[in-house]
């Protein structure tokens, strides 16, 4: 496969390889339900390495969803500390943590959350205003990495003419928009059905190979959580494990979906 | 795409909130636009009319608004032809000058003796020419047609009374007017014949001393009156004045006195025989905007006059100052307007917005964990009520305008100026005040972008993570 050089890898030459993208130390968050506190993260300690397809797993209410909005720097801990490619975002201000996230971070959603008025290329496009000036070159580049995440043709299509699949595919190609080196994914399957999940991690982590940044989702189906490099398994706002998965890229149509 | 083709896309997004949104921000403007003109149109009305009556500047004695009347001779300007040449032959004056005359107030008892009734009577010589030039004025180009001057020029012992005063001094019938109230008999019985006696003594000394007696007398088919007041040395004279007509006065009081009067005639009651003089010079210009410019001029020629050091002069607004009352009460009602309208505006707007930022809060979340900073958030709320608000300011202003210009002005409203008897035409004259128009976009704009900074911030302020779970 040829690679247009809408994505191509950017490793980080300042960076060696194997440190972590992201190091998490005794991260604790817990949410307010009226005058009950309700633990999420219970003391989280996980380094998550660079450059690889890391799937978050556990049940539901374990945590997931909490410990990737604190890598994503949109949320911030109680106690603990987050360190993203060595910058501590609890040191950032407001301004610079948006700053950090526009450069550093995509982000994919589960129900995809594109703009409703603005087409498929210019969902894309608007990312880029964070980074990129020339109005000519966004729509350029918005143009090819529709065409990588196969939508090709379809780039002047609204939201509400794309299937679940598509827009998800907007929704990636929109995180790719300003070159991340960290694309966070909760739960990019779970409005989708199970084949067209599949294809969707299948797209990630063909992107993800391809670019070289560190690919996180998050993910309680058994099927799609084999297909990562990377398992982190968190129960009860915990780490609870983590194995390598097959380091070796599984080609897609191998990847199965069964129900969690 | 930019920041604006995206705000229009989200407001057709709710198409009939927009559009209700717009709707009000229409009808606010419509009424600033229509009221506006409307209240423009009636000043420029008050502004003919008074202009017609007062000139644009009035030279006179320092002193003469407040004191004059009391002392007519004293305050009196005694070589006015001099000065009026001055004025008149000025180079400087003479583009803007478009009359400058004498007037002359006096007061004192009017007597209709053959009916055996008097009372006082506060009147104005004018000079009968000139004041039909003042009083076609329309140097605001309204096409009002020029008040009628009742004075005849070749009638120069006849003037004319107030209908109120022609109803004291008992001349319904010797005038011929309908809708003229007669004294109740009793009334004047007891006193009536002390005064007459000595009134119509006064009136036979001053005839017999007259020069001008003689053509008056056979002109017996006017009626006339006395007219009796002092001399400069204090001394009472007297002058018969025929009655041409009435003419009704808007303000009570005033038609009770009222008296207009070839100024010679009113010159040989207050200075004799012989005298001459003018309480006031009327200065009325072509056009009200040259007022400073003239007035500068004037003070300047003043100067170099002999006794100009004691004369002031003084505009249409102090010598009226009812005119200042009315522009200022139809302004305070405007200014109402406006506020409400401005108010409309803000609600609308704020709730427009508001109800967008609602109904957009996972797509704040979305776009501030994308790395869109807070007042990217805010500044995308707040084109939308800019947008929105602009957008019916013009549309409101535009239909405003036509509907007052094309509209009402087709509809024959008329409207009585304070203190007039005559009705005359008004509309709406928004096209002529640009002004109006512009300000009232801006402003309306001004307020929707204001009122969109609430909601807009409280946009801004959203938690990420929060705002992410309404998706
Ligand atoms: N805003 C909130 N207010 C109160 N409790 C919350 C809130 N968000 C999460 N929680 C609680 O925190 C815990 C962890 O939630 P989290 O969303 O991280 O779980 P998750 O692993 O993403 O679950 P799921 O697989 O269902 O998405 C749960 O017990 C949840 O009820
Ligand atoms: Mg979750």
């Amino acid at each position: 496969m040829n690679a247009p050089h809408a994505i191509t890898a950017s490793p980080n030459p300042l960076r060696p390889a194997d440190t972590p993208i992201a190091r998490v130390r005794g991260l604790h968050k817990s949410y307010l339900l009226g005058e009950v506190k309700v633990p999420a993260l219970r003391g989280v300690d996980v380094d998550i390495p660079r450059g690889c397809f890391t799937v978050i797993a556990g049940p539901s209410g374990s945590g997931k969803s909490t410990l990737l909005h604190l890598l994503g720097c949109i949320d911030r801990p109680d106690s603990g500390r987050v360190e993203i490619d060595g910058v501590s975002p609890q040191t950032l201000a407001d301004d610079q943590l948006s700053e950090f996230r526009a450069r550093r971070i995509g982000f994919v959603f589960q129900s995809f959350n594109l703009l409703p008025v603005l087409s498929a290329v210019e969902n894309v496009e608007y990312a880029m205003r964070l980074v990129a000036h020339d109005p000519a070159q966004r729509r350029q580049r918005a143009r090819e990495l529709l065409g990588e995440v196969g939508l090709g043709g379809m780039e002047d299509r609204r939201p509400n003419q794309l299937s679940g699949g598509q827009r998800q595919r907007v929704a990636i190609a929109r995180a790719l928009a300003n070159r991340p080196d960290l694309v966070l994914a909760d739960e990019p399957t779970a409005n989708l059905d199970g084949h067209t999940g599949a294809e969707i991690i299948a797209l990630m982590r063909r992107i993800q190979r391809q670019t070289g940044a560190s690919f996180i989702f998050s993910s309680h189906d058994a099927g799609l959580i084999r297909a990562a490099d990377v398992c982190i398994r968190v129960a009860d706002g915990q780490v609870v494990g983590q194995t390598a998965g097959q380091t070796t890229p599984r080609p897609s149509q191998e990847v199965q979906h069964e129900p969690a | 795409m930019n920041l604006l083709d995206l705000a229009w896309r989200n407001l057709l997004r709710n198409r009939r909130r927009s559009l209700l949104t717009l709707g009000a921000l229409c009808i606010g403007a419509m009424a600033v636009v229509i009221f506006g003109g409307y209240v423009a149109a009636m000043i420029n009305v008050l502004q003919t009319d008074t202009v017609r009556d007062s000139g644009h500047l009035q030279i006179m004695r320092k002193g003469f608004l407040d004191f004059g009347r009391g002392n007519p001779e004293r305050f009196a300007i005694r070589d006015y032809p001099a000065l009026i040449t001055r004025i008149a032959d000025d180079p400087e004056l003479k583009p803007m000058l478009r009359v400058a005359t004498p007037i002359l107030r006096v007061q004192g008892v009017a007597g209709n003796f053959a009916a055996g009734a008097s009372s006082t009577y506060a009147g104005t010589g004018w000079q009968v020419a000139e004041r039909d030039r003042l009083l076609g004025w329309d140097g605001n180009g309204l096409g009002l047609p020029p008040r009628a001057n009742r004075l005849q020029a070749d009638q120069p012992e006849a003037g004319v009374i107030g209908l109120g005063l022609a109803q004291l001094l008992s001349m319904c019938q010797a005038l011929e007017l309908r809708d003229c109230a007669m004294p109740p008999a009793a009334a004047t019985q007891d006193d009536a014949p002390a005064i007459d006696a000595s009134l119509s003594q006064l009136a036979a000394q001053s005839s017999a001393t007259s020069v001008t007696n003689a053509t008056t007398t056979p002109a017996d088919a006017t009626p006339a009156i006395e007219l009796l007041s002092a001399t400069s040395g204090g001394a009472p004279s007297v002058v018969r004045m025929q009655v041409l007509r009435t003419e009704r006065q808007g303000v009570r009081d005033l038609d009770m006195v009222y008296a207009a009067m070839p100024i010679a005639l009113a010159e040989r009651l207050v200075f004799g025989p012989e005298g001459k003089g003018a309480s006031a010079i009327v200065v009325q210009l072509e056009h009200t905007e040259q007022i400073a410019a003239a007035r500068a001029r004037i003070e300047k020629l003043l100067a170099d006059f002999p006794g100009g050091a004691n004369m002031e002069v003084r505009d249409f607004k102090d010598v009226q100052p009812q005119y200042n009352q009315v522009v200022n009460m139809f302004s305070a009602l405007f200014q109402f307007i406006a506020l409400l309208m401005g108010a409309v505006t803000l609600f609308s707007v704020a709730n427009a917005v508001g109800m967008s930022v609602g109904e957009r809060v996972g797509e704040i979340g979305t776009l501030r964990s994308m790395g869109f900073k807070r007042r990217h958030v805010r500044r995308m709320f707040i084109l939308e009520g800019a947008l929105i608000g602009t957008l019916g300011a013009v549309v409101g202003v535009l239909l405003g305008t036509l509907l007052g210009e094309y509209g009402i002005n087709q509809a024959g409203i008329t409207w009585t100026p304070p203190g007039r008897a005559m009705p005359v035409p008004v509309g709406v004259d928004a096209l002529n005040h640009p002004a109006l128009l512009i300000g009232t976009v801006a402003i309306l704009a001004l307020i929707a972008c204001l009122s969109s900074l609430w909601p807009a911030n409280r946009a801004a302020k959203m938690e990420i993570v929060e705002a992410l779970r309404h998706v």
